[in-house]
């Protein structure tokens, strides 16, 4: 396990954990829920970023009589343990099955959901919101002939700050009835930045749910690579090839000359980093100093990729999302520090030129008359 | 910690044996997500009848039976984090979907993934028609097949050559041809054509619906030192166009 200097703690432990295995300390550090508050807000984004675009095809993507129908639902689920069988996620649950063949019901649906996601971005009503969020996650998982990897990765983040914000406060904080139930109030981004000199006590519910989130990632990252090595495409060198090679026959491909030998060497060398950036991945994630720029540095490289290479949209914002997860209380507090005072000089600039304003249009007036 | 200290803001201890139990969930839902990897087939692998994936361990496909139904569905964590995408080698697959009205006239031709909508939508659709890329290998079975009383043998959709595109076949099992590689749609494939071409119809007011899968494997790299070299290459790996016609679906059958 790691040590307390690069776990999301704040310094000291809790009298109750001084003595604890690394275990009880890797997991029951209460730690600042900054962390947390950004990690919300950024999965909001994300969220939205996700279903928002969308937004131009609701019916054929997720409607009952859309691309993949519930007739096409029942006839997959009688492929199970068959030799046919694609190995497809079938969801159980889902909102969108309660609008039937009702297209109004199933818009309404979805405007409701980018709304959530929103609410939940900004920080209102978080334990009710982060519940809602995760069922619309989940619900708009529905149809397996159009859904991507990355969108059943998205669960992952909105499973564990759900959790981490049904919890937060509920043990060591002294709430009013409305706040256990809808959520702390000054939870939002705008509080964070605002607040900078009174910041929140630490929580263990904020700890253990970055902690789950982490691991989990972690996980997902290790069987992604061990997946990978398991076909001679990638460990010979000629994975990216298929992706970027353009289209046309081999003649084409050969008369383009965009395949050059030299750039088989750069893709097969790009490959292999990527490859042992994966293998690493769980010996440099939890690390502090120069080990950030190879966990974010390569979260960002991989999204330019992702986006750019092979067309991904949700893949490099989902894995640099889940990779700042890694950041301790203390980089997250340099990181709200920079841009609170980012903001003030913003807010300083304002009222500057909202005072140019007000004088300019009398200065015209005057010049006119 | 010691600013909170200071502030008086030190959380209140979490009792023991909440610590353990909240410990012992994590380990269950740590080991669940390990048994959810286990399960997941892998390869493909070199076997003595061609490439083939391999089966999960017996304990793990077990476990994940017993746990997929009331732990990973409810939580939505279904996926096994074996991306589609690190399979680099898959065909490029377009459909193009011709709509007919009652008269058979043509209506409207829709092909996909589209040019002129979002990279979001482009992306779902360049996926729709990937599944339509997944075609099996048919293996003849050996002797002589009776069928059982009152009942027929067995038929298989085999994609046939035709002199433009390729055009699926019923024959039964034991008149597959042999000595020769035969391919077929996978039934996923089919459902999946069904229901989009369904979509397009109802969509459409069209009546009845044709879908074209056109494919393109991809091109080794391997081929292209030997085709600077002048050497002769089959056909197979020259990544030439391949139409295949999913067949008619009619909205009143």
């Amino acid at each position: 396990m790691l040590t307390s200097e690069h776990s999301n703690s704040t310094g000291d432990l809790p009298p109750e954990l001084a003595g604890g295995t690394a275990w009880t300390r890797f997991w029951f550090t209460p730690t600042d829920v900054a962390g947390l508050h950004w990690l919300r807000f950024l999965a909001g984004v994300l969220f939205i970023y996700w279903l928002l675009p969308l937004g131009g095809d609701v019916d054929g993507l997720f409607g009952a009589d859309g691309w993949f129908s519930r007739d096409a639902f029942k006839e997959t689920r009688a492929l199970r343990r068959t030799e046919d069988d694609p190995g497809v996620a079938l969801t159980t649950w889902s909102v969108l099955f309660a609008c039937g063949e009702n297209s109004t019901m199933l818009h309404v649906v979805y405007w409701s959901a980018i709304g959530i996601f929103g609410l939940f971005a900004l920080g209102i009503a978080t334990r009710v919101t982060g519940v809602l969020t995760w069922v619309m996650v989940g619900s708009f998982l529905l149809n397996p002939a159009g859904s991507f990897d990355a969108d059943f990765l998205l669960v992952i983040p909105a499973l564990y700050l759900m959790l981490g914000y049904l919890f937060l406060g509920q043990w060591s904080r002294n709430l009013t009835p409305l706040e256990r139930i809808l959520g702390l109030r000054g939870t939002s981004v705008f509080s964070l930045l605002s607040a900078r000199d009174e910041p929140a006590p630490p929580s263990y519910a904020a700890g253990l749910a970055i902690r789950l989130l982490q691991v989990h990632f972690a996980f997902v990252v290790v069987t992604s690579v061990l997946h990978k090595l398991q076909m001679g495409a990638w460990w010979s060198g000629v994975a990216f090839w298929y992706a970027l090679s353009p289209p046309g026959t081999a003649r084409e491909v050969l008369e383009s000359r965009a395949m050059s030998d030299s750039f088989l060497v750069l893709i097969s060398f790009a490959q292999y980093v990527v490859l042992a950036w994966q293998l690493g991945f769980p010996l440099f994630a939890w690390r502090g100093g120069l080990w950030r720029i190879v966990l974010l540095g390569g979260a960002v490289v991989g999204w330019i990729g992702s986006a750019g290479l092979f067309g991904l949209p949700v893949f490099g914002p989902l894995y640099l999302l889940c990779c700042l997860s890694y950041l301790t209380a203390a980089e997250w507090g340099r990181i709200t520090d920079v841009l609170s005072s980012l903001g003030g000089w913003v807010q300083a600039q304002v009222p500057e030129r909202a005072a140019k304003s007000v004088k300019q249009p009398a200065s015209t007036h005057v010049t006119r008359r | 910690m010691d600013v909170y200290k200071m502030r008086g803001q030190v959380p209140r201890p979490l009792p023991k044996a909440l610590i353990v139990g909240i410990s012992l969930g994590i380990v269950l839902h740590l080991g669940a997500l390990v048994v959810l990897v286990t399960a997941a087939p892998s390869g493909p692998w070199n076997t003595p009848v061609g490439p083939s994936p391999a089966l999960a361990p017996e304990f793990a496909g077990v476990a994940l039976s017993k746990l997929e139904p009331v732990y990973f569905q409810p939580l939505q964590l279904t996926h096994n984090y074996h991306y589609a995408t690190d399979q680099m080698e898959n065909s490029t697959v377009s459909i193009e979907v011709t709509l007919k009205d009652e008269r058979d006239k043509v209506i409207d031709t829709v092909v996909f993934p589209q040019k002129n909508v979002n990279r979001w939508l482009q992306q779902r659709q360049r996926l729709l028609a990937q599944n339509l890329g997944q075609d099996m290998q048919v293996m003849r079975r050996q002797g002589e097949q009776i069928a059982a009383p009152g009942k027929q043998i067995k038929a298989v959709n085999i994609w046939e050559r035709g002199p433009q595109e390729f055009t699926l076949k019923k024959v039964p099992m034991h008149l597959v041809p042999e000595n020769q590689p035969v391919s077929r749609p996978s039934e996923w494939s089919l459902i999946v054509a069904k229901s989009y071409m369904r979509y397009l119809c109802r969509k459409h007011g069209a009546k009845s619906a044709t879908l074209h899968r056109i494919s393109r494997d991809p091109i080794s790299p391997v081929v292209l030192p030997l085709m600077r070299n002048g050497e002769q290459i089959p056909p197979v790996l020259m990544g030439e166009e391949m139409k295949a016609n999913f067949g008619d679906y009619r909205v009143d059958e």
